[in-house]
């Protein structure tokens, strides 16, 4: 009874009350994670693909590749592009149009993330070095949005990535035609390098809440993301105010 | 650190249109950022108990891409919490900031630009966020032995061999850590080092920041 009268007039004082007893909304310990579900393989029309979900945050990441010539920069490489995409169906806050900011800035962590990482060396996806390499398009779509993206961003790209079969290619180097041999039978998948793990807290006062939900996300002012690998080494930090 | 990243020069008031400037060069780097401030925000996008922010972060060539909106949303925040909103409702505080010249530190160089021009604006602030760039490189000694070492305000060849990159901003007030930026692998103790080493040099450069302002003001009586 007092925690609907409370709720929409004061949710600044209802939250506060929660913090001071140590505890949250939904009933977690500060320091305590949502139930996490993971499975692969989910688009079966897609070369990798993975569905992610913290708590009620769900993300479905669908890797799409295609053949390219490489860029003149790095020849021998091939490229990974990743795009988050926010669409209208999981939240009410944002609406059909160009990608939201948040969507923005998500996608540019994934992109910087794999890139001074190396999860996954882009040598193993060029077939001929100048000629032709593999592009993959990891696209991830937030199907429920209750906070914590980008926990759930990384968790869904590398799953997908390690899901990835991709059909061995031949160019055959003839003077007459170039012509590119596709065997699906034969599959290889991406040998990934590490699996670092992403762990987002909400930071409000002298508060540190772990993996925040929409709400909590909204109440609080800042936010800190530290990306961690096997060997406890720390390869990506994001802290705001 | 080499001679060049000691090198810190500003010039406050250098746009005359905008309601603060400051034209920063630090090392290598150097940004000009615009205050146009406290000023009218359409009625969907305003805020009834304080003030916005909005940054918009120019290229030096081409239109603002994904990574300047990446870049963009660190100065935002950082501001968000330095300039006290609250004196503000229902208005906006646009801060431009265009680089002119990009050969490392540039995060680091743009925060600053952007604090200097909002001094020059005379915008009242919680506290005034200093940033550093610290960069961990792989350099070859006399010797030809490869060992990482930490550079502070790594210029365009520091960036080139870095193994990882953190931009750190400290609260003046506090001396704690207000925002940071990191990417590139680096262990739990040589992060807590490139702090240490951050945090001595956000002293200096508070210390450099007051002698802008200083030179513009004491004297005119």
């Amino acid at each position: 009874m007092e925690r609907s009268i409370l709720l929409q007039p004061q949710p600044e004082e209802l939250f506060n009350k929660y913090l001071e007893n140590d505890v949250r909304a939904d009933e977690r310990k500060m320091g305590e994670m949502r139930d996490i579900q993971m499975k692969p393989g989910v688009i079966s029309n897609a070369h990798g693909s993975a569905r992610v979900s913290i708590g009620n945050t769900v993300l479905i990441c669908g890797i799409k590749a295609e053949l390219t010539k490489p860029s003149p920069e790095e020849p021998g490489r091939g490229l990974i592009i990743p795009n988050v995409e926010l669409p209208p169906l999981c939240s009410p806050i944002y609406k059909s149009g160009a990608p939201c900011e948040k969507a923005q800035t998500a996608t540019k962590f994934l992109d910087n993330l794999l890139k001074c990482t190396n999860i996954v060396d882009t040598e193993q996806l060029c077939i001929t070095r100048d000629v032709l390499t593999w592009v993959l398009y990891a696209d991830i779509i937030c199907i429920n949005y209750d906070g914590n993206l980008l926990d759930a961003s990384v968790t869904a790209i590398l799953l997908a990535l390690a899901n990835v079969k991709l059909p061995m290619v031949k160019v055959n180097e003839d003077e007459e035609s170039d012509e590119i041999t596709m065997d699906d039978t034969k599959t290889f998948q991406l040998n990934i390098k590490s699996l670092p793990v992403s762990s987002s807290f909400a930071t409000f006062d002298k508060y540190i809440l772990r993996d925040p939900t929409r709400k909590e996300e909204a109440m609080t002012t800042g936010m800190v993301t530290y990306v961690v690998d096997e060997d406890d080494n720390i390869v990506y930090t994001e802290k705001n105010c | 650190m080499s001679f060049e990243s000691k090198i810190f020069r500003c010039h406050q008031g250098y746009l005359k249109n905008t309601d603060g400037s400051a034209l920063l060069t630090e090392g290598t780097t150097s940004v000009l950022a615009g205050v146009y401030g406290p000023g009218d925000i359409r009625e969907s996008r305003q805020n009834a108990q304080k003030g916005v922010v909005e940054v918009n972060f120019r290229p030096k060539i081409g239109i603002p891409t994904l990574n300047e909106k990446y870049l963009e949303q660190f100065v935002r925040k950082v501001l968000e919490s330095a300039i006290i909103l609250e004196d503000h409702p229902r208005s906006c505080f646009y801060v431009i900031t265009q680089i002119m010249e990009s050969r490392g530190s540039l995060l680091a160089c743009s925060i600053n630009a952007a604090v200097l021009a909002l001094q020059d604006a005379g915008v009242s602030m919680n506290f005034i966020p200093v940033a550093v760039c610290v960069a961990v490189c792989e350099k070859e000694d006399i010797n030809g032995v490869k060992n990482n070492q930490m550079v502070v305000g790594p210029n365009k060849e520091d960036e080139e061999t870095q193994i990882a990159h953190m931009t750190f901003t400290f609260n003046s007030v506090t001396n704690n850590l207000a925002c940071c930026h990191q990417q590139g692998s680096l262990s739990q103790e040589m992060y807590d080092k490139c702090l240490q080493l951050a945090q001595q040099e956000s002293s200096d450069k508070l210390k450099a920041f007051r002698e802008v302002l200083s030179a513009n003001y004491i004297g005119c009586r």
